[in-house]
């Protein structure tokens, strides 16, 4: 009864701090979870009846991290906080309402294909990220004659070019573009944005995110098996929808680390 | 697209010759006209009609903008846009030059005959002076000398991208450039690295050069890790005492077998889950044998070293910063590398 009061807190702690989608994602988990729970106690069932060692060396192996993956250094945090920079377009969008709007229909598209394709959250992580930082740098907020076309067409090269980082297998440019949007572009413009996306974000194309510092918190907590998988997969749905909610707020690195909590608190045996 | 003074990369370089082929366009030696600084071009072409920058080359240059500070891998020193004679966007990558690489480094030794093991040498040295050839006294001297810090040098940098979170998934002698004068070993060509955080999620399953793929890579294991990279290690290191390839299989059966003719055919005893692996299937079963018939001449802290570098089991083989502690490298002057 205290944990579930304190879960509780928690929930309203983070209620203020996120947008309803936030809480909606939280409930939905929870369905989720009963959900998983029924099919792991399925799992256990059949694997008492049969009592071959094969069943239970295919489940267990499937999760298995080696050593050197949950290996963790000292000074590891502190390099990722070093190398994080601040994201910098969140004063501009709050003064460019057009160039706001337009960021938020490109995130939205960018989330889309990255679902239909069933691309990893790190590959939308890094599309956005891509984007926040053309857009700063090119300062469209001073542009009186902005194009939210320009927009769109930088996060498709985003898109494409975050996939190619992450993905094993990227569809063609035009494939790409399978959500509906304003404008379809050809593979030539696709391919000279990218380049001028590469050309202004210097080539670092593997900047920290909020996924750095799961990454570093797993490890450090010791998660294993089931339990680790389990635990990135919510942290993961809930930063994909802190992108999707309303009004598009800006992630910085480290609130991969604020998220984390409830998640924590849930994991506990106790 | 070219900003206002800056200089395109055909005005700012003068190529003076190709001297090899990249993972994905051609390498030119050239001189920079502003400081006449020697350079390495690699050329990438970007068909406009097709499907924009390499995934390749995208990893490559992000990747090397987190390493390149460290002294073991090669360093991007820039990235230029140009265009060639038809007018075509080409990307030309700026590396600081290297002179040689480990495999000419290792062929130009292979030409001078057997190999002798260092402690015999010197036991007949101190009794016969004078009946050695000195040149070729002095290249087997010179390589016995060289093994440990090239091999620590090479640890230090896989170390180095390891502790990055960067796998490079193709490390063989043509990708570690060295500098003759120096013997300075630089690790190069990271067109197949991957930036990898756990888990470590389902990755192509076509990387590696096949002698110094790992046999979990061979068997089908699409989660893999570090340890690919430690494996490819141990190879590289049989092959510089030996100056052959340790398994070179023409396939990728023949260089399962290869490795499992040494190292015995593996069973669920050393390397539990082999047989839950994709690729697995009844194969001859071999018994180990001692590493030491691969490698006659590397002394027995060596075999050490190398026999923990080629562990079947993934998270039972040596990491590369584990590596570097080995009691091997215990005499090895470290203040230089």
């Amino acid at each position: 009864m205290p944990l579930d009061h304190h879960l509780f807190l928690e929930e309203i702690k983070m209620a203020h701090r996120y947008p309803k989608p936030l809480l909606d994602t939280l409930y939905c988990l929870k369905d989720h979870i009963h959900w998983e729970e029924e099919q792991v106690e399925d799992d256990e069932y059949s694997s008492s009846t049969t009592t071959t060692i094969t069943n239970t060396n295919t489940d267990t192996s499937s999760v298995v991290f080696l050593e050197h993956d949950l290996f963790w250094d000292r000074e590891e945090l502190s390099s990722l906080l070093a190398k994080e920079h601040q994201n910098q377009l969140s004063n501009t969008l709050q003064k460019n309402l057009v160039l706001a709007s337009s960021r938020q229909e490109a995130v939205e598209w960018i989330l889309k294909v990255n679902a239909h394709y069933s691309f990893s959250t790190l590959t939308a992580v890094l599309a956005v990220n891509y984007l926040d930082r053309f857009l700063f740098s090119f300062r469209f907020q001073n542009d009186s004659n902005n194009n939210p076309w320009l927009t769109q067409l930088a996060a498709v090269a985003c898109l494409s070019l975050a996939a190619k980082v992450e993905e094993t297998h990227v569809p063609l440019f035009v494939d790409l573009q399978v959500e509906e949007s304003k404008y379809l572009f050809e593979a030539k413009a696709v391919n000279r944005m990218e380049i001028l996306v590469l050309s202004a974000l210097g080539w670092q194309m593997n900047p920290v995110t909020p996924l750095s510092f799961l990454d570093y918190i797993t490890r450090k907590l010791g998660l294993k098996g089931y339990l680790c998988l389990e635990f990135l997969r919510r942290c993961e749905t809930v930063l994909l929808s802190v992108f999707a909610g309303e009004g598009g707020r800006m992630l910085q690195a480290d609130d991969g680390g604020c998220v984390w909590v409830p998640m924590r608190r849930e994991n506990d045996p106790s | 697209m070219e900003k206002t003074g800056v200089l395109s990369a055909k005005e700012a370089f003068e190529k003076l010759e190709k001297v090899g082929e990249g993972t994905y366009g051609k390498v030119y030696r050239a001189r920079e006209k502003a400081t006449g600084k020697i350079v390495a071009l690699k050329k990438t072409r970007l068909h406009e009609d097709e499907e924009g920058v390499p995934p390749t080359t995208l990893r490559e240059v992000s990747i090397l903008r987190m390493l390149s500070r460290d002294p073991h891998v090669v360093r991007l020193m820039d990235v230029k846009q140009g265009q060639n004679k038809e007018g075509k966007t080409v990307l030309y990558l700026v590396f600081e030059y290297m002179d040689t690489d480990l495999k000419k480094f290792i062929r130009s030794f292979r030409q001078s005959g057997e190999t002798i093991p260092p402690h015999i040498i010197k036991v007949i040295l101190s009794i016969c002076p004078s009946i050695f050839n000195i040149r070729f006294f002095f290249v087997h001297l010179f390589l016995s000398i060289w093994l440990q810090s090239l091999m620590y040098q090479l640890c230090k940098g896989v170390a180095f991208c390891h502790g990055h979170g960067i796998l490079h998934r193709d490390l063989k002698p043509h990708n570690l450039l060295m500098d003759r004068k120096t013997m300075m070993l630089k690790i190069a060509d990271l067109g197949l690295a991957r930036a990898f955080t756990v888990p470590i999620k389902k990755y192509t399953h076509e990387i590696l050069t096949l002698w110094y793929r790992a046999p979990e890579v061979l068997l089908g294991a699409t989660h893999y890790s570090m340890a690919v990279d430690m494996w490819s290690v141990g190879c590289i290191f049989a092959e510089l005492v030996t100056k052959q390839a340790l398994f070179p299989g023409d396939s990728e059966l023949q260089q399962l077998l290869h490795i499992f003719r040494l190292l015995g055919t593996p069973n669920e005893d050393v390397w539990p889950g082999v047989s839950k692996l994709m690729n697995w299937h009844e194969y001859p079963q071999w018994n180990p044998q001692s590493l030491s018939t691969a490698v006659p001449s590397l002394d027995e802290l060596g075999l050490d070293l190398l026999s923990q570098m080629l562990k079947y089991e993934p998270s039972k083989r040596i990491s590369a910063k584990k590596a570097m502690e080995h009691v091997y490298f215990d005499d090895l002057d470290k203040r230089h590398l």
